[in-house]
């Protein structure tokens, strides 16, 4: 008889199931501008006609440094951070998948959850870091954000980076978003990725 | 149809077909079922995302068939329908059958290609046709033969057909096995070809596949890759030998056998205090012998003997090692037909996102959705606390 969830592999040996292929689409959020107004979650919303308490983009508001004293420089800030799907290059969730049910496409490096072969047992959402996957109760599978895989195919962008009010979402090529990072925004910290490449290698962007 | 389409048609329309609805491999990817492909005696079967697949060094033996446990590997000629149809008049009057293979003795009442192409159902047929029938296997040295590798599970299938006889009080001292060298190839014509002919009737099977892959790439393939809507199928393989059983059973009074886990057909299964009725070892199970049955009070797991295959496969899938085997099984169990419970719970609905959970959830909110929210601010936390990287 098998071990106890022999099957399972965590996320670190997820490595030898997939990779960041030749081309990875991302996502760069830029958190200075970010203003918090969910604008990106509704379009997503409307865009994917997703169920009641299902929602691919979710924005949490953080607060961020101290305050010290009425006299002392403002050391407070509230930021406002996008979370969609970070189509990992070592995704969790298409490790902990028990039927194989999510793939990575070689193409893009879109990460997909197939809804037909779906059984709804969560494992990925489980497994997920940063717990995306979603259950949608009426068709009994999970769900999760796509990166608009349907407009990306026609050419278009993902529709929580068209719809953001400050523009301060951009859609492209990982190696090509990079570059765009370094040159408009050098004097700006970057954050990097969340998490980073000790982890299920995320691939969006944020800086701040 | 013209001689050559006639032909064509057997070359090309392959006698065993793979239905992925039950194949553990097609179900679960990551189960590391390769029975199929261990067993074939020329290694024509690969393995692989898609399932299974039967490639042109296939010799029609019917190995796979035999070994597959869920009955996933049909026949459409040389089932075991079609050998027992012609066993009652082989045996008749007969006390004892002797069975062999192509290599052994020739002259024995039951032929087949290979002893690993034997089943329970036809190792137990002989008893059927008559109460004092033995059996004795005529059993060349197959490491010297070139299809040795298929006689691995052999002895296994000795065990448990002898658990079988035990059970049925007939007593697994009525299978024998006499050992002898290993004879050329017979000459034989409903079972096999030699040679030369094999090589002349090989070389017309490769054109007459080359022209069917050239007018329909999909039908001259007999693995076929997964089906998008996993439909439960009958294992109509199991379901042939409980008819049988049942009926050996009705003249018999059945001895209490206990036997090991492992060389029973069907799993003691038990679920500890860990399981999340998440229903996942439900849905991977090929034989469909697990059901997660709920309603608005009590989320129950159900479970049958008389499906269950013994996989394994619910042990490994479920992520909190909830499902156990226990260590031994009374054998009498793969003839139950009513649905076992093996786990209950009391059933909650998450405030949240309206999932079923059992157990420690705080205010109806369910224990992933506890998890998650945990999560993601440790993900918060983490992308402004540490400083900033290089991209």
């Amino acid at each position: 008889m098998s071990e106890r969830g022999a099957f399972i592999a965590d996320e670190v040996t997820a490595a030898s199931l997939s990779k960041k292929g030749p081309k990875q689409y991302t996502i760069w959020v830029d958190l200075e501008f970010c203003v918090g107004c969910h604008a990106c979650t509704m379009a997503c919303k409307a865009e994917n006609n997703t169920p009641v308490g299902v929602d691919y983009n979710r924005v949490t508001e953080v607060e961020v440094g101290e305050f010290k004293d009425a006299k002392a420089k403002p050391g407070v800030r509230v930021y406002f951070v996008p979370m969609p799907c970070m189509h990992c290059g070592r995704p969790a969730c298409l490790a902990a998948c028990p039927v194989g049910a999510i793939t990575k496409r070689e193409e893009d490096g879109i990460v997909l959850i197939n809804k037909d072969k779906c059984i709804g047992c969560r494992y990925c959402a489980w497994a997920c870091p940063y717990g995306h996957p979603q259950f949608n109760a009426e068709a009994k599978v999970m769900e999760k954000c796509t990166l608009c895989v349907h407009r990306v195919e026609k050419g278009l962008k993902p529709a929580c980076v068209d719809t953001c009010i400050a523009r301060t979402r951009f859609f492209g090529e990982m190696g090509d978003l990079v570059r765009l990072v370094n040159e408009k925004r050098s004097k700006r910290v970057s954050l990097g990725f969340i998490g980073g490449e000790t982890t299920t290698d995320p691939s969006v962007i944020y800086t701040k | 149809m013209t001689i050559f389409e006639k032909i064509t048609t057997a070359m090309t329309e392959h006698p065993t077909t793979i239905e992925p609805a039950l194949c553990i491999r097609c179900k679960t990817p990551k189960s590391d079922c390769s029975l199929c492909a261990d067993r074939c005696p020329v290694g024509a079967i690969t393995l692989s995302g898609a399932g299974p697949e039967i490639g042109p060094d296939c010799l029609d033996c019917g190995v796979c068939y035999a070994v597959c446990p869920t009955g996933a590997f049909d026949r459409k000629r040389g089932g075991d329908e079609e050998i027992i149809a012609g066993m009652g008049e082989r045996l008749a009057g007969k006390e004892i059958c002797r069975i062999s293979c192509l290599r052994g003795d020739a002259e024995a009442d039951l032929l087949v290609h290979c002893l690993g192409r034997l089943t329970e159902r036809l190792l137990l047929q002989p008893l059927h046709l008559n109460p004092l029938a033995r059996l004795e296997i005529i059993q060349p040295l197959c490491k010297d033969c070139p299809m040795g590798g298929s006689i691995a599970l052999f002895a296994d299938l000795l065990t448990r057909v002898g658990h079988f006889y035990d059970l049925l009080g007939a007593g697994r001292e009525r299978i024998s096995i006499t050992r002898i060298p290993l004879h050329p190839v017979r000459h034989n014509s409903t079972a096999g070809q030699n040679g030369s002919r094999r090589e002349f009737l090989g070389a017309i099977r490769g054109k007459a596949m080359d022209m069917a892959t050239a007018m329909s790439p999909e039908h001259a393939r007999t693995g076929v890759p997964a089906p998008a809507v996993s439909e439960r199928q009958e294992n109509r393989k199991r379901a042939a030998l409980l008819e049988l059983l049942r009926s050996l059973v009705e003249k018999r009074e059945l001895r209490p056998v206990r036997i090991p886990a492992r060389e029973s057909i069907t799993a003691p299964l038990a679920v500890n205090s860990r399981c999340t009725a998440c229903g996942a070892c439900a849905a991977v199970c090929p034989a469909g012998a697990l059901k997660l049955e709920k309603n608005s009070e009590i989320i129950s797991l159900l479970f049958r003997a008389d499906l269950c295959v013994n996989c394994g496969v619910c042990a490994g899938i479920c992520r909190d090692g909830a499902v156990e085997r226990h260590e031994t099984v009374l054998l009498s169990r793969v003839l139950a037909t009513d649905d076992v419970e093996l786990f209950t719970a009391s059933r909650q609905e998450c405030q949240i996102c309206r999932l079923d959970f059992i157990g420690q959830g705080v205010d109806g909110i369910c224990p992933l959705c506890l998890d998650i929210h945990r999560r993601q601010q440790e993900t918060i936390k983490n992308i402004f606390a540490t400083p900033s990287r290089e991209l």
